[in-house]
């Protein structure tokens, strides 16, 4: 694995945002596609790895880290492989002394995005997914959006991702005619493809 | 405050000060007599955040709740936040205070939030499954704490009720970055795309501020603010980014005894010019989130410069020559951090310029600063503007170290270092008035002081005592005042009375071994010969083969046909038993000699204060027995 993408020169790096942009490059695990349009990120916690879009761009000024026991990230792409509207990803990464329940993690996810419906479960070798989704209406009643968001947690480990996605739907009165299944679906493709390490 | 809980506003005051150290259940006891002159009708169950929370996930979040049930309807949790931890002693590093500047200043740091947020979901769950309802909540903040109650009210409602002192306001910019509702109504209204936060920061701050009152208008309603009018942070958040939500403050005047009116410094920074606070903003939310994050506040002071001011110290005071020697590698990987710190710095330095001869006329026009001082202080400004400015300069032209001169250059570098700490210290010593202002915002906003002025009466005031506040009641008899720690006194009583009776739980302990030991070893004894005994004389010639083996050309025979045993067992010595029943009787007379000096020293307690309202007789009376 290139671990001096930081440092090398842009213009020697693939044109997309994930590398061209100075902050996101540090992410950049490697210049090798390891699917169509998607890099491998790597948490600077070294807590995880996960398919990262080639148009994304992270948000510095959300970023935070806490030595290697949390981090929070936050992008931005532009064109969402279903829909292709542009879209907000939001990633919380724990990795605790402690034994973890993940119900009780989800306890505080639920109130965290004020959601208080169920979550599906899914196992995925030694990974327990949880994850949904609904829809914001914003106040004016003319916008909204669609949210996927749910936790990834490590059976092995004490690692756990609360993730969500954000995809803005522009007209709320005329509706968008979105596949919600299958973005759910490419959503848990993307996360059921991260690696956590210790 | 509202009056619909169970625990008064003097309860919850004092809630908050225990909370800056370790909450007990005997200690929520002993302030609820302290205050009430009752014992709780209702049991207390504590649970701390280090419990639920890793500490480092934690980055300096402290919380307690504090559970009061009776079975019959109470039930109520009090979430107390941890506020910022004194911040007039040495060590006001603390991890909190670099949270203030990053975390509330800049709108950002997540974890302390996200840590307090898990640990009241996690201990509300137990709680409920515990009582098989949900408790009544009411959250309680100072300082910091205010703040994190505050935003976990807005964002989610938790709480019935909120009651913060001194608080922190919150900022949109921590809710932009924390609700994403709220975020995603600021993109749709103002059509703009946070796809960078920064953005933030570049948007008219007024429209942002009424939007955001309005957005969380209802979910501030049962929030109740205290501050005192001379507080600082109170004062020093009234910018850019902050906004008032729940009712109107209740305030307190924290100096009302001085000569002279204490003024809040609010009027002062109110006049700051908003791009001045901006530039400071924006500066503190591009440069220090990691370091700051990692290291709390050394780190952040260091990431000013890249350089460590204990290192330059050291360099010098080695003298010149060998100071290179022994900070050599030190220096250099500083230089190189200060390589990439220092242009953002001068740019920071460059352009506050323009707006520090604002700031400082602010200063003098109330009369902070003296217009000779004014003079200095902007001078030294400029002073380090152009020491920064070099030493970007040098850096740019790097350190040749292969050349005869790079150790010279290092110097000069440092010395530019030396004489910015230089000009701080100018800085430092022409505002003392300023400074003594600050101070006064300072211990306004501690709790402490909070407290003396509202709960005090002519009777009772209240003192620092490791930590915590004590109450002491005062009276005048016969021309003499006397004071009384009522806090101590009622420790000495309890804890005097548990360790009498954790004596007197020895003590039985010590006489029921001196009986199995002793009594009735001997008595054991005995009864084993006796039973010995009568078997010998019940059945002697069982005992034949005492009298040996006989053969069959034995001429005579001796049969056993009768044991007669003369017993002679002696008594216990006479002397142990003294020994030891004295010493028991001697213990016991001192343990009830104690037991009356404690009821002694509470009598007269009692009787000083017996017409006192607050401390009645049963503030001892009920923990009796």
């Amino acid at each position: 694995m290139q671990k001096d993408i930081a440092d090398m020169d842009p213009k020697d790096l693939p044109d997309v945002p994930a590398f061209q942009d100075d902050f996101t490059r540090e992410f950049m695990a490697s210049t090798d596609e390891i699917s169509d349009g998607y890099y491998l990120f790597e948490s600077k916690t070294g807590g995880y790895t996960l398919p990262f879009p080639e148009d994304a761009q992270i948000d510095q000024n959300y970023y935070e880290k806490v030595k290697e026991v949390s981090e929070w990230t936050r992008y931005n792409a532009d064109r969402e492989t279903i829909t292709g509207e542009p879209y907000t990803v939001y990633l919380i990464y724990e990795n605790s002394q402690k034994k973890v329940d993940p119900e009780i993690k989800l306890k505080h996810f639920r109130t965290s995005v004020k959601y208080d419906g169920e979550f599906d479960k899914n196992d995925h070798d030694d990974l327990t997914h949880y994850f949904t989704q609904n829809k914001y209406v914003l106040s004016d009643k003319e916008s909204s959006v669609y949210r996927f968001f749910g936790l990834i947690h490590s059976n092995d480990t004490n690692q756990t991702i609360r993730y969500e996605y954000h995809i803005p739907c522009e007209d709320e009165q005329k509706g968008c005619d979105y596949d919600l299944d299958a973005i759910e679906k490419e959503v848990e493709k993307v996360l059921t493809s991260v690696e956590f390490k210790e | 405050m509202s009056q619909e809980t169970l625990l008064p506003e003097s309860l919850q005051l004092r809630l908050m000060d225990m909370e800056y150290s370790t909450v007990t259940v005997e200690e929520v006891q002993q302030i609820y007599f302290e205050e009430t002159g009752k014992e709780p009708p209702f049991d207390i169950a504590v649970y701390h955040s280090e419990d639920y929370v890793d500490e480092e996930k934690a980055n300096g979040f402290n919380g307690t709740i504090v559970h009061i049930e009776n079975g019959q309807g109470v039930n109520e949790a009090y979430t107390i936040a941890r506020g910022t931890q004194d911040f007039t002693d040495d060590d006001w590093h603390a991890t909190d205070w670099s949270y203030n500047i990053m975390g509330i200043f800049v709108g950002q740091n997540k974890t302390q939030y996200d840590a307090a947020e898990s640990f009241d979901d996690e201990v509300t769950k137990e709680i409920s499954e515990k009582t098989s309802t949900e408790p009544k909540k009411i959250a309680l903040g100072h300082s910091l704490g205010g703040n994190l109650v505050t935003l976990m009210q807005l964002t989610f409602g938790r709480f019935d009720e909120v009651y913060t002192v001194n608080a922190a306001p919150p900022s949109f910019y921590q809710l932009a970055n924390i609700d994403k509702d709220f975020r995603e109504e600021i993109e749709k209204k103002y059509n703009i795309n946070l796809e960078n936060s920064n953005e933030l920061y570049n948007f008219n701050s007024d429209e942002l501020q009424e939007f955001a009152e309005e957005y969380y208008e209802s979910r501030g309603e049962d929030i109740q603010h205290l501050t005192s009018e001379q507080d600082i942070m109170t004062a020093l958040f009234n910018i850019r980014g902050f906004f008032q939500v729940g009712d109107p403050p209740t305030t307190v005047d924290a100096f009302p005894d001085e000569d002279e009116d204490v003024e809040s410094l609010a009027a002062l920074f109110d006049e700051i010019p908003d791009e001045f606070v901006k530039d400071v903003q924006m500066y503190f939310a591009k440069n220090f989130k990691d370091t700051y994050n990692e290291e709390g506040f050394q780190g952040l002071f260091k990431e000013l410069t890249g350089i460590d001011s204990r290192l330059i110290d050291k360099f010098f005071n080695q003298g010149e020559e060998l100071g290179f020697f022994k900070t050599g590698k030190h220096v250099l990987d500083a230089l190189n951090e200060a390589e990439e710190k220092i242009p953002e710095l001068t740019r920071l330095l460059e352009g506050l310029a323009e707006s520090v001869p604002a700031v400082l006329d602010t200063l003098v026009k109330h009369e902070y600063l003296t217009k000779a001082e004014s003079k200095v202080v902007h001078e030294e400004y400029m002073n380090i503007l152009s020491h920064v400015q070099d030493i970007e300069k040098m850096l740019e032209e790097g350190i040749n170290l292969t050349q005869g001169d790079g150790g010279l250059q290092i110097m000069n570098i440092l010395k530019h270092f030396q004489e910015i700490l230089n000009s701080v210290d100018t800085i430092d010593e022409n505002t003392e008035k300023l400074q003594e202002h600050l101070g006064f915002g300072v211990t306004a906003h501690e709790l402490s002081t909070i407290i003396k002025k509202l709960l005090a009466d002519t009777d009772i005031s209240y003192e620092k005592n490791d930590g915590t506040l004590d109450m002491i009641m005062s009276k005048n008899v016969d021309g003499k005042n006397i004071k009384i720690n009522i806090s101590s006194a009622l420790r000495i009583y309890t804890e005097g009375l548990s360790i009498l009776e954790s004596k007197e739980t020895v003590l039985s302990e010590i006489e029921s071994k001196y009986e199995r030991a002793y009594v009735q070893d001997y008595e054991n004894r005995e009864r084993r010969v006796m039973k010995k005994v009568r078997e010998m004389e019940e059945s002697p010639y069982s005992y034949q083969d005492l009298m040996g083996n006989f053969t069959r050309d034995t001429k005579v025979f001796h049969k056993v046909t009768k044991i007669d045993v003369h017993e002679d067992i002696p008594n216990l010595p006479e002397n142990l038993e003294n020994i030891y029943e004295g010493t028991f009787t001697y213990i016991k007379g001192v343990i009830e000699k104690e037991k009356v000096l404690l009821t002694n020293i509470k009598d007269s307690i009692e009787e000083l204060f017996e017409e006192d309202e607050r401390i009645s007789k049963e503030i001892f009376g009920e923990k009796e027995g």
